[in-house]
């Protein structure tokens, strides 16, 4: 049963007759009136209500506070009703009775429409997966595994180059060919290689963490030179063998070649440009399109910098490097001035994170995780920063995400292992079973819901030949609904039926058969 | 003759992580009195189908609200309106009918005067191209 709680805070001249009226319209439906609907005590009454007179659903109507964040969510908690059996609309305030009971029963009938959700119980698995580089991949495995649960740690590369905690396990060399299932239960196909035979093994992890690195550029390509257009890192190495009469007048270091770089490479050309112009009095350019100096200390390393001498040119787009016998030239288009300019040098060194390909696609693809526009693992949206990733309980950090700067990746590294602690220690995930419900009859079996689900929610069952969403990954947004083409999949929640109950054109005729759902 | 439009009679689909949230901030407005709020879980959720239908059952115009691009809450949503709509300003265009009656707006949960403006636009050029 559907009550109708009113707030009437805002209608106190009005007189009795107009809540009389209204409540003679609403004969049938429970309807409580109350002036202070929209304050704490309203929430008790409601709760107080929902026991007396054993209700499901709750319509509130009234004041526009009854529409605040969170207002809904505390009625919910404090009568027992799930959020989905709860609804609030505005009443303007001068309605006449007549008014009010109308948008009262168009929002009374789409409520009447929402199914009453069962909540599902599922098990979480206390193992984690963590698919790992280096340091940061041991890191991201010992903070997982100090907060008690089983890690597994795998690498590409034999044998792992850091020992992890001892009750780390390490499998190595190892990949990741497949990630499927749902939260809680991952189930990730490894493909490790022992004594040169290969084998794959199915593992089922509660959670999964990838920490990978990104493979290196080619620096035997263009732009690359041997000796006259070099990688960043060998810039550094030349710095310590180098003697000083080797060294050219005027060195270019280039940033953001091609894809925005991060704090890392920012961090490194400053040093360098601070002891080839320290060390050597030879001039140096940095060029880049951005200063990122967002970190503890790279402020006052770019001030040194700029007090020793150093030049920085921000550049748009993707710098020209042309070199020749006589020495290198480097053309950009500079923002500051507006104009094209060339930089002639003896020496220009471009940094490798700046070109493209940053990422392993075989990863992404293995782990179902989107890539950005630069072919970086994790769609580059703010909702998913700093480790979140477009599936629940897989979490993306590091150089595979484009961040490369040490102490933040350390960083997210706790902030993974936490993130997975706040989703795997809940031990049970109680799921609300209002996910996207697809109909078997009209399913052509056409993967467009597999392919456009953000989530990984959607799959094929293999049994009842049709598509099916896994009620754990859905995050009921309602894409599948409005991409399918055989209109074959709803949102219980938002069927068109309740769109058009609420609009108040339920019962108003139409042609096709749209808006059936 | 022309005639206005009534606020009732403009649908406005509201992402419930952008528009809906800039809708209960300014709501009381006296602009956005009577209008048709509808709140969906994101503006991914429309389809053709489902905004012909409107129209049909006598919107005078639909006005779906998304979150900023890029910034959308379930990542691609978004994107994919914007693609829907596509379909159904084509389908209305097929039909000799003005295609501007479904519009797309995207706007983050604190830009409650944008949205404000965004329906009393829609609503001025319903006004100016609306038959008798």
């Amino acid at each position: 049963m559907t009550g109708i709680f009113l707030c009437t805070c805002r209608r106190k001249k009005d007189p009795s007759a107009w809540l009389e009226r209204a409540a003679k319209s609403l004969a049938g439906i429970p309807f409580f009136p109350y002036d202070a609907m929209c304050a704490p005590e309203g929430i008790r009454f409601a709760a107080a209500r929902v026991k007396g007179e054993k209700l499901d659903k709750l319509l509130l109507a009234g004041c526009a506070a009854l529409l605040h964040e969170g207002y809904c969510e505390r009625i919910s908690r404090a009568a027992g009703i799930p959020a989905s059996g709860i609804d609030a609309v505005v009443l303007p305030a001068r309605a006449s009775s007549a008014e009010a009971v109308r948008i009262i029963r168009r929002a009374h009938a789409a409520l009447e429409l929402i199914p009453r959700f069962e909540i599902r119980r599922v098990p979480l698995g206390q193992e984690v997966l963590v698919v790992g580089d280096g340091q940061v991949g041991a890191q991201t495995a010992r903070e997982v595994a100090a907060l008690g649960y089983r890690t597994t740690l795998i690498e590409k590369d034999a044998p792992a180059a850091c020992a992890a905690a001892a009750d780390v396990e390490i499998l190595s060399p190892a990949t990741l060919a497949s990630l499927d299932g749902r939260p809680g239960a991952y189930t990730a196909r490894l493909r490790t290689s022992r004594e040169g035979e290969r084998q794959e093994t199915e593992r089922v992890f509660g959670a999964v963490v990838i920490a990978a690195g990104a493979p290196g550029a080619d620096t035997r390509a263009a732009p690359f030179s041997p000796g006259r257009v070099i990688p960043l890192a060998d810039l550094e190495g030349s710095i310590e063998r180098q003697p000083r009469r080797d060294w050219p007048r005027l060195v270019a270091i280039v940033l953001d070649f091609c894809v925005d770089e991060g704090r890392a490479s920012t961090e490194a050309a400053l040093r360098s440009a601070l002891a080839v112009r320290e060390r050597f009095r030879r001039e140096v350019t940095v060029l880049l399109r951005d200063v990122r100096v967002a970190a503890r200390g790279l402020e006052a390393l770019y001030d040194q910098a700029r007090v020793a001498g150093v030049t920085f040119v921000k550049h748009a787009g993707s710098p020209r490097i042309r070199s020749s016998r006589e020495g290198v030239v480097v053309s950009c288009r500079d923002t500051v001035l507006g104009e094209d300019v060339e930089i002639s040098c003896g020496l220009a060194a471009v940094s490798v994170d700046g070109l493209p390909a940053c990422a392993d696609p075989s990863l992404a693809a293995a782990a179902g995780i989107d890539l950005d526009a630069y072919g970086r693992l994790q769609q580059n949206n703010v909702h998913l920063l700093p480790e979140l990733s477009n599936r629940q309980g897989v979490f993306v950090i590091g150089a595979c995400r484009g961040e490369a700067y040490q102490p933040e990746v350390l960083r997210d590294a706790r902030d993974a292992a936490f993130s997975v602690h706040a989703l795997l220690s809940q031990k049970i995930l109680k799921v609300e079973l209002s996910h996207a419900l697809v109909d078997g009859d009209r399913c052509a079996v056409c993967l467009t819901c597999v392919r456009v689900c953000p989530f990984k929610a959607m799959r094929i069952d293999e049994n009842e030949k049709k598509a099916d969403c896994i009620a754990e990954s859905c995050r009921r947004c309602g894409i599948c609904v409005g991409e399918c083409p055989a209109k074959a999949i709803t949102l219980p929640a938002y069927a068109d039926a309740i769109v058009m109950a609420r609009a108040g054109m339920a019962e108003r005729p139409t042609i096709g058969a749209v808006g059936e759902r | 003759m022309k005639t206005s439009v009534r606020a009732g009679q403009i649908t406005t689909l509201l992402c419930e992580n952008s528009g809906w949230k800039a809708y209960v901030e300014i709501g009381l407005d006296p602009a956005l009195q009577g209008l048709d709020v509808q709140k969906i879980p994101c503006s991914g959720r429309v389809d053709a189908g489902l905004l012909l239908a409107l129209l049909e059952r006598g919107s005078a115009g639909v006005l779906v609200v998304g979150c900023p691009k890029d910034n959308c809450t379930y990542l691609q949503g978004n994107y994919r309106a914007e693609k829907r709509l596509a379909v159904a300003r084509a389908a209305l265009r097929e039909a000799g009918l003005d295609e501007n009656l479904v519009r797309l707006e995207f706007l983050s949960s604190l830009d409650s005067c944008r949205l404000r403006d965004a329906v009393l636009d829609f609503k001025r050029y319903l006004d100016d191209h609306s038959s008798s």
